[in-house]
């Protein structure tokens, strides 16, 4: 027997999950924006002797580009919402627009690709890097 | 800040471009929409000469709500058709990532507002291809060799009873 990978649309869970959904992203979105900004502030310091500067740098690039994809990944999704009518901002406003939708959604699903992708990447370098240079701490990720 | 050599962003570059073309390998997603995709008069052109039945002329005969909801199913769940995930399907129902199957037997094919098909619709409906409640379940049962190129990445439903289900529904549910 196989088992559903999708709720039925229309159907109460799909409401209830979609919400999850919102919410999360919402918490996401506005942690990346902190995470952002303090790592533009304070840009992380390799601290390995071990570890090359190029390998650190390396692996921060792409833990850069992570949080600016979720960022990203926020701001298509907020569109996507108010396009399809999900949120509002004034309750007088028209907020449906189908060709709206459909680009922001299409790029909604970019940046969902594009975020495994990079983590896929960080979590592979990252353990070349610690296999090569031996450096056995978790920190390379920081 | 100025962190990473050109290689390290190149690979940032790749991933972005690779992610960009996922969703049209995987989904049959396409980002632009054609608002229109046949005017009235094109519409004609294309069905006439043609001896179509109106599908939606005669009321249906009255089912058990066991059988509705059997084809209900075949149309919505991952288990039948997976239909309702993309294709929207009363006249009040909005657009989704597929074109609305509204009214859609004895229509010519390629004709759906909100949709850009793909070369390969546009090239059947030039051929004269009508969705007839046939021609949808030879589609079904196998859309790539009916259509090949068209973007609805689904495999066939096998089953000829699940496919009748589906196209007992949208007569239905699409008047």
């Amino acid at each position: 027997m196989s088992v559903a990978p999708r709720v039925p649309i229309e159907s109460p869970e799909r409401a209830s999950l979609r919400s999850f959904h919102l919410a999360i992203a919402s918490i996401l979105f506005a942690f990346s924006f902190l995470r952002v900004y303090i790592w533009w502030h304070f840009p992380p310091q390799n601290k390995q002797q071990k570890l090359p500067q190029e390998a650190f740098n390396q692996l921060h690039v792409l833990q850069f580009t992570l949080y600016c994809s979720f960022i990203a990944q926020g701001l298509t999704g907020v569109v996507t919402a108010w396009s399809d009518g999900l949120i509002q901002f004034q309750s007088s406003s028209e907020s449906v627009n189908h060709a709206l939708w459909v680009f922001s959604g299409y790029l909604h699903s970019v940046f969902a690709f594009l975020y495994i992708a990079i983590i896929l990447f960080i979590v592979l370098i990252g353990i070349y890097h610690m296999i090569r240079y031996r450096v056995w701490r978790f920190n390379i990720f920081t | 800040m100025k962190i990473g050599k050109k290689k390290d962003w190149l690979l940032v570059l790749i991933l972005l471009a690779v992610s960009c073309y996922l969703p049209y390998l995987i989904f049959g997603a396409y980002p632009l929409t054609n608002t229109t995709n046949a005017t009235p008069d094109e519409i004609k052109q294309l069905t006439a000469n043609l001896d179509l039945p109106d599908y939606y002329l005669n009321e249906l005969p009255m089912i058990s709500d066991e059988q509705k909801q059997m084809e209900a199913d075949a149309f919505s769940n991952w288990d039948g058709g997976k239909c309702r995930f993309c294709h929207s399907i009363k006249a009040n129902d909005r657009d989704r990532m597929a074109p609305s199957l509204y009214r859609i037997f004895a229509k010519p094919a390629g004709i759906s507002d909100n949709f850009t098909y793909s070369d390969a619709l546009i090239q059947m409906k030039n051929n004269g291809l009508i969705w007839t409640p046939e021609a949808l379940d030879a589609f079904m049962s196998n859309p790539k060799d009916f259509i090949p190129g068209n973007r609805m990445r689904m495999e066939g439903i096998e089953d000829p009873d699940t496919r009748k289900l589906i196209i007992n529904y949208i007569m239905r549910e699409s008047r």
